[in-house]
């Protein structure tokens, strides 16, 4: 009986009254406190999330309107005096702010464009194999990198593009090339950031993928087989359509990063050789609050940085939701 | 009401604590008063005696990042801060946190403005903290408590014009580090053995280093028969917020200061001029495109890091780089590690050229400045703390020389290191041996270039007699950097957006003539710097240069 009354509850459907006891319509109240009767454990559970995410995300959004004030720590946030929009004229009235723009976007956008496919694909090889001592090995290896400081694996791209005694220029020189001196080249700039990225993430992005894979039901491949299905078909047909939602939610969260270039890399890689195509806004206002502890500045790039995040994300889940029927809401 | 019971346990503290300090005192007491003696002569009737609090019921909260020497934190009470601990009577409550990351927690705590430490070591200059109310000004502390600090100021007026912000108050004591120029200044070392080996002299001007950079890489000095060798290697370091890199000190053949004064100089009539926009500027980009051009500078030198030459050098593969003088020595016995007979690491006269002396510029004078903060409850104790481990000859002593009888004896008066600190046990160099009790600290302190307060540098100096020699070699042929007068926060807002875009277009555009990926079309090159305002930098830093210069 009860697990009927709860199915009730759940679906939304009114169920026959004689079942129950005589008892008006219960009211969205009465709904809620008997759902958190219910739920209370469950509830329990999830409790200090929620905390965690108003005590540190949404109660904090509020400090955003120093972007539009001149904070000064002794008035505290709501005391500061309002300077309307001058921290954002000040951005864009930088020579440099078209060049920052194109960098932040074209180095995501590269990242996104060759960085996302290639964990997928990883995924799928590394489903195909069949040694399982050998895939274990290789899925360890692959995702190694990701746990190596980001410092040292700059210094080893450093090191390797050494067009003095770096390994790749060597290598050059022994097939008679002329040395390239990579990390003075405005031209080779996004191409390492990007090829170091994949090569340091790779392994840990197909986790993910792996993990969708295993949830696949394993009577498809049973049934594709017997309709003559081989590797290739039941990749196309059944394993690619079956991870395809954790897919695209993954698209929409990493075109919602968009803004975000990992800056400590940008900093450690570049120098002025390359700024015309590595700096970036996050390098740029690093740069120009060096000397000071520029709060209202940071915040209004911050701001500025996630209003084009949020319409990207909700462009992208729009059309996903439109086209594919998958999507974040 | 339900305060009582921890107020009463306090009482009662404080009286066993006062017995135990009160006891400690009197067991140092004939220490103590003979420093008391020798301070009193000086003294005037409402300055300070030691102890500063006897009966130790003052605790002060110093915030700074912790020691350079990272083995030993002072929160392990070093030798050094308990003798002063003891000589004051102030006890010392250190809240420190590594190097690099003090800079971003004491940014959090000035930020949330809340229950700031009594004595903090500032992020960046005074002059924003001040106008945000978070430190106190010191001009009357130093006039009723500080006896030493105003002698100090009274013979280094410069120093005391350094540290007025533009309201003409002082609100942080930075660290005086005027001494160190003469025995430690920055400049060009050159790889001796190399020269002698090809029997090449000291190169004097541009043309001259042209011949020897050019000999170091076609003449194989290394021997090892590769072409391997690079002729000059430099590292890029930040300035002041601006990045210069190590090639700019050959400016000073043109008459130039590009590096610490960041090409802003004033000419004869006291008018502070932009010499990266200066013709001569242009005569030396060309020179260094040429020296690019042909192989003899690095490659790299924008992101080579001073890691990168040694090890470069202990490979006896570089022939010359930028540094500090105390590092000659460091690269001799780098290389000595690495198998090479008889290194030789000599630091050359700064560059001349066709009526120009040549000079290299002076660091400095104040680095690192540390204030009071509005939370501090005792300000007389912190400035009479201050002033004697800032100012007071014995205090400078322990900062700078460490503990009698262990690091330093004193002969005829004067302290001189002992053999624990030039050769240490342990393997130290002088300055973490002296680090390692707490010396060479990273408060504020002075070595300054007379009085009391300036016989360390040269007393590290002469436990290297080679760098010795080096030092009165290079005497005089340095200037200092222009002094400028702290920038008003209006200054600064003025100045950060252009500042910034001028930044980077400067950086980028000498990397770029240099390496040669763009034409050096100077008159461009000069009407983009007006465009973007280079003429308000200016005025503004003429301002801070007015400042002191009145």
């Amino acid at each position: 009986v009860k697990s009927g009354v709860e199915l009730e509850d759940n679906v939304g459907i009114k169920l026959n009254d004689n079942t129950k006891k005589k008892k008006k319509k219960p009211g969205v109240f009465g709904r809620m406190t008997k759902n958190f009767k219910r739920d209370k454990y469950l509830l329990l559970i999830i409790f200090p999330v929620i905390v965690y995410f108003v005590v540190f995300h949404y109660l904090p959004m509020y400090g955003v309107i120093i972007a539009f004030k001149k904070f000064q720590p002794l008035k505290g946030i709501l005391g500061s005096p309002w300077v309307g929009f001058m921290y954002f004229e000040q951005f864009f009235k930088s020579i440099y702010f078209w060049r920052l723009m194109r960098n932040t976007i074209l180095l995501s956008l590269y990242s996104l464009l060759w960085g996302f496919p290639i964990p997928i694909i990883f995924a799928l090889l590394l489903n195909e194999l069949k040694e399982r001592f050998f895939k274990k090995l290789v899925q360890t290896v692959s995702y190694l990198p990701h746990f190596i400081s980001i410092v040292v694996i700059s210094g080893m791209i450093i090191n390797f593009t050494s067009p003095t005694d770096g390994i790749i220029n060597n290598m050059l020189k022994i097939f008679g090339f002329e040395p390239i001196n990579f990390m003075n080249e405005p031209g080779y700039f996004r191409s390492i950031y990007i090829s170091s990225g994949i090569w340091q993430e790779f392994g840990w992005g197909s986790i993910i993928y792996l993990a969708a894979i295993a949830g696949i039901d394993p009577q498809l491949y049973e049934a594709a087989k017997m309709d003559g299905a081989g590797r290739w078909r039941k990749i196309m047909h059944i394993t690619l359509p079956g991870i395809m939602p954790t897919i695209i939610i993954l698209l929409i969260l990493q075109v919602g990063r968009m803004m975000e270039v990992g800056f400590e890399k940008v900093l450690l890689l570049y120098n002025p050789a390359t700024y015309e195509t590595a700096d970036v806004i996050a390098t740029f206002v690093y740069k120009r609050g060096i000397m000071n502890a520029e709060y209202s500045f940071a915040a209004a790039i911050g701001l500025f940085n996630n209003l084009i995040n949020l319409t990207l994300l909700f462009t992208v889940n729009y059309f996903s939701r439109k086209l594919s029927r998958t999507s974040l809401w | 009401m339900k305060k009582k019971p921890p107020f009463i346990k306090k009482f009662i503290l404080s009286i066993v604590g006062c017995l135990t300090v009160c006891s400690s005192i009197l067991a140092g007491c004939s220490n103590t008063e003979k420093a008391s003696d020798t301070a009193q002569s000086t003294v005037q009737a409402q300055d300070y005696s030691l102890p500063i609090v006897s009966d130790g019921s003052v605790t002060l909260t110093v915030a700074t990042n912790d020691n350079n020497y990272t083995p030993k934190s002072y929160t392990q009470n070093l030798p050094v801060w308990q003798e002063i601990e003891k000589k004051t009577g102030v006890k010392i409550k250190w809240e420190v946190a590594p190097g690099n990351q003090y800079t971003n927690t004491i940014k959090v705590r000035m930020a949330a403005a809340k229950g700031l430490p009594d004595i903090f070591r500032l992020p960046a200059d005074p002059v924003k903290p001040a106008t945000d109310g978070l430190i106190i000004p010191l001009d009357d502390l130093i006039a009723k408590y500080a006896p030493n600090i105003r002698k100090y100021f009274d013979q280094f007026p410069i120093i005391k014009k350094l540290s007025q912000a533009p309201d003409g108050k002082i609100y942080a004591l930075g660290s005086d580090v005027s001494g160190t120029t003469y025995a430690d200044p920055q400049g060009i070392i050159i790889n001796q053995a190399w020269l002698d080996k090809l029997g090449l002299k000291e190169p004097k001007t541009l043309d001259d280093w042209y011949n020897v950079l050019k000999a170091f890489k076609e003449k194989d000095p290394n021997g090892n028969g590769k072409p391997d060798e690079i002729p000059l290697s430099t590292r890029d370091s930040v300035i002041n917020g601006s990045t210069v890199s190590g090639l700019y000190m050959f400016g000073s053949a043109l008459g130039l200061h590009l590096y610490y004064s960041d090409g802003f100089y004033p000419d004869k009539n006291g008018k502070v001029q932009y010499e990266w926009i200066d013709p001569r500027a242009k005569e030396l980009v060309v020179w260094l495109n040429k020296l690019y051009k042909e192989g003899l500078i690095d490659p790299q030198y924008t992101i080579k890091t001073a890691d990168d030459i040694i090890s470069g050098i202990s490979r006896n593969i570089i022939g010359a780089t930028t540094h500090f003088l105390n590092n000659a020595n460091r690269f001799a016995k780098a290389q000595k590690q690495g198998g090479v007979e008889n290194p030789n690491w000599q630091m050359t006269l700064p560059p001349s050229g066709s009526g120009v002396a040549g000079r290299y510029e002076e660091y400095g004078p104040i680095s690192g400045w540390m204030g009071i903060s509005k939370d501090a409850k005792n300000p007389e104790v912190a400035i009479k703390w201050l002033d004697y481990i800032f100012a007071s000859e014995e205090g400078n002593r322990y900062v700078t020389f460490g503990i009698e009888g262990q690091s330093y004896k004193m002969v005829d008066g004067q302290p001189q290191f002992t053999q624990w600190a030039t050769q240490n046990p342990d393997g130290l160099d002088v300055n973490d041996a002296l680090r390692s009790i707490g010396a060479m600290p990273v408060t504020s302190w002075v070595r300054s270039l007379e009085g009391p307060w300036s016989r360390q540098p040269v007393a590290v100096l002469k436990t290297v007699p080679d760098s010795l020699k080096q030092a009165e070699k290079l005497k005089g042929t340095s200037v200092p950097a222009i002094p400028l007068g702290l920038p008003s926060v209006e200054e600064v807002e003025a100045t950060t957006a252009i500042n910034a875009d001028i930044q980077t277009y400067k950086a980028e555009m000498m990397t770029k003539f240099i390496t040669g990926q763009a034409p050096i079309d100077w008159d461009k090159y000069v009407s983009t710097m007006k465009s973007m305002g280079i003429d308000k930098l200016i005025e503004v830093k003429q301002k801070q240069y007015d400042r002191v210069k009145k």
